[in-house]
Parts: C-alpha cells; structure tokens; sequence
C-alpha cells in the first residue's frame, strides 16, 4: 500500500492560503463541512492559517511598497559599446563602477552605468549628459579625468581614468578599527594634505563654473602618493524620488550643507566647501559629524544641530587644524571660507607652521548667531533684533563692568537705528541727565522698555519650565529632586547674559520709583533665569527681592497687576521649597498668595486673571499635599501601602481641590476661549489624579483623568500642533498607579500607549527639550512594565531597552539627578527580570550589574543625592540569586554580603 | 539513489548557463526579495536593501552555477534560496559587526549568523503606519499574540510555518530544502497549524 504523498488538510491548507493571499475570503466552515471526517482538524489548522497569513500579510505589504520602485537588471553587462566589462570594482547610489578596456585604444578605464531607473527618463539622460561633459572639461592633478559619455540600448554610461586607490570612506573605516591610530604622530598631517588636494581641486572646478554637489569620503580615492577627487555634478542627478529611495543616498545627505535642503538651488561653492570640512572632520575624527542614520532624524540633525565641537572631541588635534574644519562647517555659507582656494591656502599655511586665517568664531559670535537662528528673534522689528544682539554683545564682553548700564544701552541703540533716528543719544543721556527734555527720556525709556519686553519673550522661549506630572514611576528616591536646569549649552549662555542685563537694569532702577513694576519685574525674571539654570538659592532669593519690591512701592495705579505679579513669585518660592522637600514652607507660600487675592477689591477678585490665579495657586498645593504624601510613603518603606493608608483624601486637600475645580470652571464657562483657563483646569484635574493614585483610589482616579483628557483633546483638537497642549495631554494620559507592579487596565494601557506616540513625536520635534524628553522615558519604562506583566516580550522588551537608551541620554545632559539614575537602574531591574524569565540570566546579570555600576558611579560622584539603600540592596539580591541560578555560587555569595552591609549601613 | 529532480530549468541551465540563469533570475527575483527581506536583522532594516543583497545573490550564483549543475540535488529555486541565505548571512556579519565597532549596544545573538526569522524581525512587523492609537493597539495586541504563539513553537514548527507562509513555499520546496519526503513535511506542516492553533489559545486574553 502506497502512503498518499501529502496529506489532506494540508492540500487543503495550500489551496485556502494561496485564495486569501489572492485576495480572497474563503470560508472555514464550507471546507469543514465538506470533509466531515477530518472537521477538528481541519477547523484547528484553517484558522490557524487565517491568523498566521494576516501577519504575513503585514509583512508583504510593506514589502510591495518597497519594491514599488524601478527594477534593475542583475547581469553585468560584458560590453557596453567600445568597452569590454573586466569586473566590477564598486556601485554606489550614482551606479555601478567597473573596470573596463578601451579596446580601439587598448587602454583600461573605469565605467560607470548609470543606474537603470535614471537611465529611463529622457530628462536625466539628458542632464546626465551635461553634467559629464561640464565635468570632462575640469584638467587638475586631482580631479580624475573624465574620457567621455555613452550610451548602448537603455544603458547610459561614463567613462573615466581608471584609478587603483581606495575610497577615504574605506580608510577611514579602517582606521576607525584600528587601535594604534590615534598615536601616529602624522595622521593629522594627512588630513590637511587631503585636504589641500580636494580644495585645490573644487577651486579649480568652481572657476569653471562646475559644483561638485556631492563631496564625501567615498568620493575621494586615495592613491598611495595621490589624491583624487571624482563624480563632480552628478548628485544632481538625484532627484526627490530617488533621494527617498536608496540607503546610498543618505551617505550623500551625510555631508549635504544645511542650505541645501533650507532653500532650492540655493547651493554654490561654499555648500561644497561645508561638505569637505565635514569629510575632514570625519577622517579627522573618525567617525561621521553627523551620526543618524534615518533619512529623517539626519535631515533634522543636519538643519538644527552643529556636529560636536571637533577641537573638544578628537585628542591630540592640532587647535589650528580644528579651527578650519570649523569654519569650513559653520551653518552659514558667510561664515565659511569664502572660496575653496581660501580653505586651500589655510591648510598650507597650517602645515607650513604659519599662523591661519581662520579666527575662533568668539562667544559673542555665537551668541548673534542663536539669536539669528530663534524664530522669536527673528519676528522681532529689526531694531528691537539690533538692539537685543548690540545689548547681548555688549553684556557678553563684560563692558557693564567698566560703564553704566544706561550708557551701554544707549550704544546699543546707537548700533540699532545708526540711520534711523537719534533716538539713541536720547537715550544714553537721559541716563546722564536726569532733567533732559521728558520727551526724549520717555522715548529713550520706552526702547528700553521695548527691549525688556523682547528679553521676556526670549527668556520665555528657551526651555519649558512645566514638568510631566506622570514621570514618577519609582519610589526608590528618597529626597526629592529638583528637575531645573537641563538646558541646551548656548541656551544657558544666553541667559546667563540676560542675566547680566537683568542685574545691572536692577540694580540701577531700584531707587527709580517710576519703575516699579517693572523693576519688580525684572527681579522675577532674575530668579526665573536663575532657577532655570538650576541654582534654586539665588532664584528664591530674587523672587523674595520682587516680592520687597511689590510691597514697598506705591501701586494705587496698578494694583492688580502688582498683585498678580507677587503670586507669581510666591508660588515660584514655593515651588522650589516644594521640590526642596520643605513642603510646610511650600504650602505657606502658595497660601500667602491665596490671601493677596482675598485682600484685592471686589472688582479684581472676579476679573479672569485673579480667577485663573486662584485655580494655579490652589492647584499647586494639591500638588504639596500629593508629594508630601509621596515622600512620607517613601519614607516609611515600600510595600505597605494600603495598609496604614485610608483610601480618602483627607477634607483638606479635597476642599481646595473643589475650590480649584469650581473657581475654574466657572472661569472656562464664562469665557469658553480661555485657553490658559481649561489648561488650568486640566492641570488641576492631573493633580488630583495623581493625588488619587498616590493614595489608590481607582475611582477617583479614573473620573479626574476623563475630565483632564476630555479637556486637553477638545483643546488640542482647537490648536493640534501647539506643544505645550500636547506635553499636558500626553502627560495626563499616562499618569499611572505610581509604579506598574501589575498590569494595567486595558483602558490604561491604551491611554500608556497613546501617550509613548505623543510623547516620542514631541521629543522628535523637539530633540533638546527635557520634559518632553523625560515623559517619553517615563512612559516607555511603564509600557515596557505593562508589557512584561502581560508577557508581551518583545513589546517588553524593545520599550525596556528604549527606555533605558532614553535615560542615559538624560541623565547625561543633567549628570547628577538622581532621579534619571534611579528610573534607569528600575528600568534595567525590570528588564532583567523579564530576561530571567526568557531564561536569558547572562544577559539579566549584564543588565543589573550595568545597572548597580552605573548607581555606584553615581553615588561615588555626588554622594547619596537621595538614592535609596533599598534600591542598591535589591539590587545586589537579585544579582546574586542570578548568579547562584547560573551556578555560581561564589560571586552569589560576594553580591549577598554587599546586600547585607548596605542594608546595615544608615 | 539519488533523487531524481524533475525541473526543467537545470536542463535549461545545463543547455545555455549563465544566460539562462539571469533569465531565471528574473523570474524569481521576486520570491527571493520576500525571503531576504524576511531574514534580514530588523538592526539592519533601513540601512540595507534587500533588492541590493538579491543582486549580490546573483552575482554569488554565477560564480557558484558550475558546481551546482555538477551535481544537483535540489531544484533550482531550493538552490537560489540557498545561496541567497549564504549571502545574506555575510551581509549579516559586515553589517553587524561594524555596529558593534561603532560603539553601539549590540549583542550578536545567534540568529544573526544562522539568519533564522528572530523575535527582533518579528517585532520589526508590528511597526506599521499607526492612524488611531487606540487602533494600533487593538491591532498591535493581535498581532504580536499571533508573533508570540509563533515564537512560542518549537523551531521545527515554526521554521515549517515560515517556510510555507512567510516565505510562500510549496510542500515541494519544503521538502527540498529539509530534506525529506513530501509525506512527511505535510505531516509536519498540519501537526504545526495545530500546535499553532494550542499556543494562540494558551495564551491570556486571545479571544480570537
């Protein structure tokens, strides 16, 4: 008896998944019911197979869609015209390169097809054309000779001088491997010896009126005492469509100048002068300036970002050497050499051991141009902008030192409207002499009052000061922690030179009466600035000064604006005092302001600021109730929560919550377009909500986040794409019960999950900003939590591995926060856990280890800082039962001894 | 007794080599695209084509057509297939091993080398277009079940569900390539559809 070759459900099985993957919808039960004897299997295995082609289905797509471009041919050609193919030596976005006989000549050259997709379009073609006889006419030592152009049936191609050297891309990546590098005392030497080579041979291309569009490393061939420069013009041939299409073309947009992309056509000589200095930077420093590597994150790094300052990064690089690459990559094409023979003749003169050209772009440089490139700055009237550099300038170079304030803003003018008005002298000498004509002194004071407004919006722009709510998510940091500071580098410059500004106008109105408030105002801003550059003493101390101020003038003319501006500072205090862990101080300040609004006149009471007042103040002391409920928790130990804990908000917290809730609501009933009115609200509902969690009652929780996200998404539908809207909604939806210990509701989860899109979208949009940053930390670590908990494992474990990416980039750009440390060694701790349960205990070991290396690193360097003993004790437990689980009961024993001690240790 | 293969194209090989098999070639391209870009290392999605690694596929299978036509055990496509996972598996290393000289956190497991369909290429699967969060969730959660009852098989039952599914192969393919009688494939194909069909119910919350 011969066995049937295969089987019945299987025929059946191969017939059912070929219809649906045509497209069909075949149904199970017509094939059960017709085979009867085999219907349990036959049921099991069909929709199995509807489950697993869905999957499949996934993938294919994605794949046509890839696919959806141009084929190309696989054979090499063996001829192509005059030319006998020998091999090929290279393909690239631009086509294949082979090494070919010139057979009439008898001579061998290099070819290079164009590849098919370009080689359809009569437009390419016939640029192609152009560009390579432009390119053929170049003669330099250095620029390989073009022979010619050709064409066989579809096949376009061109025809160069074969050349036996090897990609710099390749010597670098080489070099990039090698260990004994950094010691050869003349690889530096080489640099600029390229560098001089492709310079003199773009200055020579530039005169003929040839860009080379696509200078790179792999586009410089090195021979052993020759260099060569090759493919002048041909990026041109890329259009939109092809740039999107091959991973080659991002080694293109690698070394692309910034205003390449800003502007069409915009590029000229000095866009391939930035792209050399980036190719030297490169083999300077070995490794690319510019690191991503999607299209996308590199197009933004490439248009926002200066690669690292190459003097600070590579060692032993000759300073003058770094300079020119610096200046051969500054963002704006006038600040670059201005030709290529220019960068030519730096370089020699640096190998020459002369001194160079290229000046050290100054602080104060850099400082104009932030402020060039900020859009705030940018919108401002040209004068006010004038005026905002001079003064910067001027307080940058420390002149406020050696004259008065007035006097320098007096210059500053004078630079501002050199031909506009004389005002400017207006204005130094009102300073001068008081009893001038009050005309001009009212004009001199309104530009300075112009510029203080200016600085307002500028010092407002940089850096959020609003933290995420729903970043808690371990309660292993004992003392609270203050998240100020975070600032991008030429952000924190800036202010500190507003500060200066800031100081001496201070200093010198405080006697002015006049100025009152705005002398008050100044002050505030003083302590804002100082706060966020994390220096929570001074910033108090200036908002007390604003407050001395507030209460020693006569502000019958403005009392309500007085007042408001005096909340705002004590509820400033307070809030430090509040992440200071003095929460009885915090709430007496933010008290303080609730009795300034109780003693305003009837009038101002109602009026919609006092109001909105009202709920920001009442909200930030549900904020002290909740974080000293936080830290009280913390510090009677973990775990027995819900025990010694009533379930109810004590009568307290829940009055000023309703007070806040009422008083806002009606706020946003009166006025529907109060903005800052529903932000407020919403705000005050994620306070109570996490209050809720604190404390675990699910129930309250889960009516404040409805109204906090009902809220926030009629206003982000409103206005979608404004950031703050967006930090707050993705902030309210991923506020959680505290630690995800279990898993989390559906409903929760999903709400995590939108949050991790928004977040990650914000933090796109906004690479350097830390609470956009953080949440999108916070909430992979507690989808990654979730994750682990339902088993998702791979879920788990990209978000893990995410999320711990994400925290030492944090805890990198603000060394010294325990806070990053602490949610970094918890997101390793659950990430090891779900290992283990891969049975991978090797790579849970790597992961806790990494983790208590990193927590000892850190306690080393800044003292406990609030670190829990629990976490590190923890910890060394589960290190050790890893160890014992491998077997190894020796290092078992050593992390259990370390657990005892720092268990005993205070 | 070997096997004998009953398929046109080595004869047709045999008759006009190389230019044949660029037109084969052609005629597969398509099924070997949809293999690599299924073992491609999700580290790698983005940074290499898996229509450049075909290529390179072909050009390996020019240099390698003299031994198989000296004895062909396979059947072409089976062939092709083989060649394309050698290549692969060298794109894997150069690849993988420039991440990790590039200073980046990458461990080499063992599917890099073996080129396997890996737990990372399955979740390179669940990014997709997300319109709705709450969408992306539903369909997230389906997904990744059916990715984690497949993970969840033995290997021969999954590489057998790949194999037919994934990679789109016959019953008669599968069995060239393992190797064994077509009975016995199709055995072990329905038993895995089973298997399958056990691992998505035990798991919690598929209400399938």
């Amino acid at each position: 008896m011969t066995e049937p070759e295969t089987t019945l459900v299987d025929d059946l099985a191969e017939e059912f998944a070929e219809r649906l993957r045509g497209g069909d919808s075949p149904s199970i039960s017509e094939y059960v019911d017709s085979h009867p004897d085999h219907a349990d299997e036959l049921r099991d295995a069909l929709s199995s197979i509807v489950m697993i082609e869905q999957l499949a289905k996934r993938r294919e797509q994605d794949r046509q869609l890839r696919r959806s471009r141009p084929k190309r041919s696989f054979a090499d050609p063996e001829r192509l015209g005059d030319y006998r193919i020998i091999r090929r030596i290279g393909h690239g976005g631009m086509g294949i390169v082979y090494e070919a006989v010139h057979e009439s000549l008898d001579r061998r050259v290099a070819l290079k097809l164009l590849p098919p997709h370009l080689s359809e379009s009569p437009r390419h073609v016939e640029r192609f054309t152009r560009e390579v006889r432009a390119a053929a006419r170049l003669h330099h030592t250095n620029i390989v000779p073009v022979f010619g152009v050709g064409q066989q049936d579809d096949a376009h191609f061109y025809v160069m001088q074969l050349i036996n050297g090897r990609g710099l891309d390749e010597i670098i990546r080489e070099q990039s491997d090698a260990d004994d590098v950094a010691l050869q005392p003349d690889r530096f030497r080489r640099v600029a010896e390229v560098g001089v080579c492709v310079s003199g041979a773009l200055a020579c291309a530039h005169e003929s009126g040839v860009l080379h569009r696509d200078v790179k490393p792999a586009n410089i061939l090195l021979e052993v005492d020759h260099v060569w420069v090759t493919d002048f013009g041909l990026a041109r041939l890329l259009d939109e469509e092809s740039l999107t299409a091959t991973g080659d073309v991002v080694g293109t947009l690698r070394y692309s100048a910034p205003e390449s992309f800003e502007r069409e056509n915009e590029s000229d000589a000095r866009s391939d002068i930035y792209s050399l200095g980036l190719t030297l930077y490169e083999f300077a420093s070995l490794k690319p300036a510019f690191t991503e590597s999607s299209r996308a994150k590199l197009l933004r790094q490439i248009t926002n970002d200066s690669p690292p300052a190459i003097r600070t990064t590579v060692p032993g690089l000759p300073a003058d050497l770094g300079l020119i690459i610096e200046k051969a990559i500054s963002r704006e094409p006038q600040h670059r050499y201005q030709t290529a023979a220019e960068l030519a003749a730096d370089l020699q003169r640096f190998l020459e051991d002369r001194p160079i050209l290229a000046r050290r772009v100054s602080q104060a440089e850099r400082l104009r141009r932030w402020c060039r490139r900020n859009p705030i700055v940018a919108g401002l009237s040209a004068a006010t902008a004038t005026l905002l550099i001079a003064v910067t300038l001027l307080s940058t170079f420390g002149y406020f030192h050696l004259r008065t304030a007035y006097e320098q803003v007096g210059e500053a003018l004078g630079q501002a409207r050199q031909s506009a008005t004389n005002a400017t002298n207006a204005a130094a000498q009102a300073r001068l002499e008081r009893d001038r004509a009050r005309e001009e002194s009212d004009r001199a004071e309104q530009n300075l009052l112009t510029a203080l407004r200016a600085f307002e919006k500028i010092a407002d722009q940089i850096g959020s000061r609003e933290l995420p709510q729903s970043i808690r998510i371990s309660s292993d940091v004992t003392a609270p922690v203050a998240l100020s500071g975070g600032l991008a580098e030429a952000d924190a410059e800036l202010l500190q030179s507003l500060l200066g500004f800031y100081d001496e106008f201070a200093i010198r109105n405080d006697q002015s009466r006049s100025w009152d408030i705005d002398t008050a105002r100044v002050h505030y801003r003083i302590g804002d600035i100082h706060y966020r550059l994390a220096r929570n003493d001074e910033a108090v101390r200036a908002w007390k000064r604003c407050l001395e101020v507030l209460d020693n003038a006569s502000r019958s003319n403005n009392e309500l604006a007085a007042s408001l501006l005096a909340i705002k500072a004590g509820n400033a205090i307070g809030r430090v005092h509040l992440l200071s862990g003095r929460f009885d101080q915090a709430s007496t300040s933010f008290r303080e302001s609730l009795t300034r609004l109780d003693t305003l006149s009837a009038g101002d009471r109602s009026s919609p600021s006092a109001r909105l007042a009202r709920g920001v103040t009442l909200t930030q002391i549900i904020n002290a109730w909740s974080a000293e409920h936080h830290y009280e928790q913390t510090r009677r130990g973990p775990r027995r929560r819900g025990t010694e804990n009533s379930n109810t908000p004590p009568e307290g917290l829940l009055a000023d919550f309703e007070q806040a809730r009422d008083t806002l609501t009606q706020l946003t009933e009166a006025q529907p377009d109060n903005q800052d009115g529903a932000l407020a609200l919403a705000r005050c509902y994620s306070s109570i909500l996490t209050y809720a969690w604190a404390i675990d009652d699910p129930q309250l929780a889960v009516t404040a986040k409805q109204k906090a996200v009902a809220i926030l998404r009629r206003l982000q539908s409103g206005s979608p794409t404004e950031p703050d809207v967006s930090l707050h909604l993705a902030d309210a939806l991923a506020i959680t019960p505290e630690a995800v210990t279990k898993p989390l509701s559906m409903q929760d989860a999903a709400d995590l999950y939108e949050s991790e899109v928004m977040a990650s979208r914000l933090h796109e949009r906004f690479p350097t900003s830390l609470p956009y940053h953080l949440l999108l930390a916070s909430t992979r670590h507690k989808l990654g939590a979730h994750y682990s908990f339902t088993e998702n494992t791979a879920q788990a474990e990209a978000s893990l591995t995410a999320a711990v990416d994400d925290w030492q980039s944090l805890s990198s750009t603000s060394p010294g926060n325990a806070m990053f440390e602490v949610a970094h060694a918890r997101t390793r701790w659950i990430l090891a856990d779900l290992l283990r349960r891969q049975d991978r205990p090797d790579e849970a070991i790597q992961q806790l280890e990494t983790a208590l290396r990193d927590l000892e690193d850190f306690i080393a360097r800044n003292g406990r800082a609030g670190v829990s003993n629990g976490l590190l004790v923890g910890l060394y437990r589960r290190v050790a039962s890893l160890h014992e689980y491998r077997g190894n009961t020796k290092l078992a024993a050593e992390f259990l001894s370390k657990a005892d001690s720092k268990k005993k240790s205070p | 007794m070997t096997q004998v293969l009953d398929d046109s194209g080595i004869e047709r090989l045999r008759a006009s080599g190389d230019e044949e098999l660029g037109v084969l070639f052609e005629e597969y391209a398509d099924r070997l695209d949809r293999i690599i870009d299924l073992r491609l290392d999700a580290r790698l999605t983005g940074r290499v084509d898996p229509a450049d690694v075909v290529q390179e596929t072909f050009l390996e299978a020019q240099k390698k057509l003299p031994r198989y036509l000296d004895n062909a055990t396979v059947p072409v496509f089976v062939w092709l297939r083989g060649v394309a996972l050698d290549t692969l598996i060298h794109v894997h290393r150069r690849h993988l091993a420039q991440m990790r000289d590039a200073g980046l956190d990458v461990s080499i497991h063992g599917h890099a080398d073996n080129a396997g369909v890996s737990s990372q290429s399955l979740a390179g699967w669940l990014v997709g277009d997300l319109t709705s969060p709450s969408q992306a969730v539903q369909r997230e959660e389906t997904v990744a079940k059916v990715a984690e009852a497949l993970e969840g098989l033995d290997e021969i039952d999954r590489e057998v569900l790949v194999l037919r599914h994934f990679e789109q192969l016959s019953n008669d393919e599968v069995a060239a390539i393992v190797g064994v009688k077509k009975a016995a494939t199709s055995r072990r194909y329905t038993r895995a559809l089973i298997r399958f069909k056990e691992a998505v119910e035990g798991l919690p919350g598929f209400d399938w």
